[in-house]
């Protein structure tokens, strides 16, 4: 029996032994070497234990809580890698949006006053939470205040985009509406292969109704009417027509003045490049409101990191003279200009087809529209050229058919 | 020199420090117009040229520019002196804009001596503007 025990205490001793320097050695290897020695039965310390009045019991009791002290000293393996990880956030949060963005505003400003050597490091890639973000839109109760431009560079023109958005496989998301009817944030990789072919004509969208769709008509309004049914991707990124996810009611001017620019400033990108561009757009209602407060668009391109596009930016969904109310939709004139309201009554119904035409004509790029007559050969850029009363509006495409050219005079 | 400047329907240039757009068939004109000088231009616009031996980049151009030689300006201060040419390359779009070509040609003596339309790659219509210092 006794020599048993001294086998299983010479096993476990030797475990003891290797486990001290398994995983290099350290300060706990020597409580473990210790452990070790004491559990195995070598016979002169066993004897200088006895010495000290040290029974073999005791000595194999002292070994486990020797042991025990030394394993609770054992760094574990897990320890170094977290201390990483909190350092590594800390750092990303300090860094990210503070000192990045203000050094891509430093650069921007030292553009517009010249020096080229600074120019050309402003085009790089920020460094900043693009790619390993989310959505950050902008809250309801903190829109920018318009000041007489229609958009706005939010977070020093940097998006928020995580890095499985940043894709170069194009794809296209619209929300669902929510239940007051109410269009939500849209976003898209886009690319060469959701955009329009070159041939495709815009289809008609007349037949969706965005919420707070509450039309009027004025005489200071470019165009006439103040509400345009505006895509939150815009047609020319993602070929959707009447696609009700995708279709807010916006005023003409955030709809031409705001959003179109830089719908335009991509699609132009991509259609050269043949890259893909990251692109969010989040329409910000207050309240209940059914009319949004205006859009944040964020773009990004994804093969160059944003060399080519790269904005954050919130567009007021506001029209100059005009008082909105964004619970319905309901306008007034706030300057005097001549008013002819038209609400979405009997009159938009009797004259459809007028009607219809006239939303349609108004969504959107207003370059790709053109005037001709019933009997011209050539299409024009306004609609008294020649000092014809008979010019009607139709789209570019529409216009090539039926017709020879564009006018010389007039383009 | 001869500057070569691309502008939208409000003369911006330049947003968030990109240029607001650009085409292939535009850079094959430019190359073609300067192809018996020199095309000078910095490191951010020589990114979108394929190489050609006309072509010298340097982030100080503007002021290496000889007389007759083009200097292609995207995101450089328009210079006030030295200039003998302006050729405009206008978009017909307008697009989003924090930098702005704001050279005021009629103060400065320019005149606008050709405009002509063309086609570019993604473009339906590109039109050049070139004025000569009266």
């Amino acid at each position: 029996m006794k020599k048993i025990l001294n086998l299983v205490q010479w096993l476990i001793g030797i475990l003891f032994a290797f486990s001290a320097f398994a995983s290099g050695f350290h300060f706990s290897s020597i409580f473990i070497l210790l452990a070790a020695l004491l559990m195995m039965p070598i016979k002169p310390i066993r004897e200088a234990l006895k010495k000290v009045k040290i029974k073999s019991g005791v000595a194999v009791l002292l070994s486990v809580v020797i042991l025990f002290t030394g394993i609770a000293c054992t760094p574990t393996n897990d320890t170094p890698s977290d201390e990483n990880n909190s350092a590594y956030t800390e750092d990303y949060g300090e860094e990210d949006p503070e000192q990045t963005t203000e050094n891509h505003f430093d650069n921007k400003e030292t553009i517009s006053t010249t020096n080229t050597t600074t120019t050309s490091t402003t085009t790089s890639a920020p460094h900043s939470p693009v790619g390993s973000g989310s959505a950050n839109p902008v809250k309801p109760s903190e829109t920018p205040a318009y000041t007489g431009r229609p958009y706005v560079a939010l977070n020093n023109n940097v998006p928020n985009f995580s890095s499985a958005e940043l894709t170069t496989k194009a794809y296209e998301k619209y929300s669902p509406l929510d239940s007051l009817g109410r269009c939500g944030v849209a976003i898209a990789s886009c690319g060469k292969e959701i955009m329009p072919g070159t041939n495709e004509e815009r289809g008609s969208i007349s037949s969706i109704k965005p919420s707070g769709w509450n039309q009027a008509k004025y005489d200071g309004v470019s165009g006439g009417y103040l509400w345009n049914r505006c895509h939150l991707i815009g047609w020319q990124l993602s070929a959707e027509n009447a696609n009700r996810q995708n279709l807010i009611t916006g005023t003409r001017y955030m709809n031409v003045s705001g959003m179109l620019p830089f719908e335009n400033m991509v699609a132009d990108y991509i259609k050269e490049t043949g890259n893909h561009v990251a692109y969010r757009v989040t329409p910000i209602f207050k309240g209940n409101n059914l009319v949004c407060s205006g859009v944040q668009i964020e773009a990004y391109s994804v093969e160059d990191n944003g060399d080519g596009i790269c904005f954050n930016v919130y567009c007021f969904n506001i029209q100059p003279n005009i008082t909105i109310n964004y619970a319905d939709g309901s306008s007034s004139s706030s300057s005097g200009t001549t008013v002819k309201k038209e609400t979405t009554t009997k009159r938009v119904t009797t004259t459809k087809k007028t009607t219809t035409e006239s939303y349609d004509s108004y969504d959107d790029d207003q370059s790709n529209y053109v005037y001709i007559t019933k009997t011209g050969k050539k299409y024009h850029s306004i609609p008294n050229c020649g000092n014809t009363k008979t010019a009607y509006k139709v789209s570019l495409a529409e216009a090539k058919r039926k017709t020879e050219g564009p006018c010389s005079k007039c383009w | 020199m001869k500057i070569i400047v691309c502008v939208d329907k409000k003369n911006g240039m330049l947003f968030n420090s990109r240029r607001q757009s650009q085409d292939s068939l535009l850079r094959e004109r430019i190359l073609e117009l300067s192809k018996s000088s020199k095309l000078w231009m910095n490191n951010y616009s020589a990114k979108q040229f394929d190489s050609s031996p006309e072509i010298q980049v340097s982030d100080t151009f503007i002021q290496q520019a000889g007389v007759g030689e083009f200097c292609f300006i995207e995101n450089s201060e328009i210079p006030t002196e030295s200039i003998e040419e302006i050729i405009l390359y206008k978009w017909n779009r307008t697009y989003p804009a924090d930098v702005f070509f704001d050279f005021d040609l009629k103060k400065n003596g320019f005149k606008k001596i050709s405009s002509n339309d063309f086609a570019g790659s993604s473009h339906e219509k590109i039109t050049e503007e070139i004025y000569i210092k009266k």
